[in-house]
């Protein structure tokens, strides 16, 4: 379930991404008891069309770019 | 006994037979294919680890001479209609978006994808949508980027970071 953080949870969420950083992997225990809808949850082959990169690009931008590599 | 108590009671009862064999592996593919109103259940779905996390979705913005923005929750779960429990299809729009995180997760782990790969991929740019456009950017803001919180507990909630997002253009 997704819902909102409260504004003091929001102000403390520097330390909390700090501490992503400083470990090595987050809990995934519960991952795999979501059943997705459709393919929106499932992972194939070639998901990211063989691109790679795409920091600083805008949305529409990594969008065509992948569009392209699909063709 | 009349007709339509039997026939009420037979299709009950295959219903029970069908839901018991439904959680067999060996029966699962048959059954799903037939399954497509997805109304034979799977034990699965509530155990044996029922669902204590909240995932929430957050963005940010930076300037252009680097300075960010606080953090600000992007409103994905709407308020239940009262009729909820009747009918309820947006419930489907923030289980895509929680289906979207899952996946995400699942394909940072992938040697084909990974970190580099990701922002290529449907759900993180179904996210990065999303969120681009929930939310109303600052003005003069140039770039964005989302992360992933989960929460734990409920009176003393635990936050995690599960992930985050490279910054991206705004235009």
């Amino acid at each position: 379930m997704m819902t909102k953080l409260a504004e003091a949870e929001l102000a403390g969420l520097d330390a909390v991404i700090e501490a992503r950083r400083t470990t090595s992997d987050t809990s995934d225990k519960y991952e795999q008891i979501v059943i997705p809808i459709g393919n929106a949850g499932t992972a194939v082959a070639g998901d990211n069309a063989g691109l790679s990169g795409g920091e600083g690009l805008s949305l529409d931008a990594l969008m065509k770019l992948r569009e392209n590599a699909l063709i | 006994m009349s007709l339509v108590p039997i026939l009420l009671y037979s299709i009950v009862t295959l219903w029970l037979v069908i839901t018991l064999l439904a959680q067999h592996s060996r029966f699962q593919s048959v059954i799903n294919r037939l399954n497509g109103l997805h109304i034979i259940p799977r034990w699965t779905f509530f155990a044996p680890n029922p669902g204590v996390r909240d995932y929430h979705l957050v963005i940010r913005d930076r300037y252009r001479d680097g300075r960010l923005t606080d953090w600000k929750s992007v409103p994905v779960y709407l308020p239940r209609p009262k009729f909820a429990y009747l009918w309820n299809p947006q419930k489907r729009a923030s289980k895509i978006l929680t289906d979207a995180i899952q996946a995400i997760k699942l394909l940072l782990k992938r040697d084909d994808v990974g970190p580099s790969g990701l922002p290529f991929t449907v759900p993180y740019l179904l996210l990065l949508h999303y969120a681009a456009h929930a939310v109303q950017p600052e003005p003069d803001a140039a770039e964005f980027q989302i992360a992933i919180i989960e929460a734990t507990g409920h009176l003393e909630r635990e936050l995690e970071c599960s992930f985050l997002s490279s910054f991206h253009s705004r235009w």
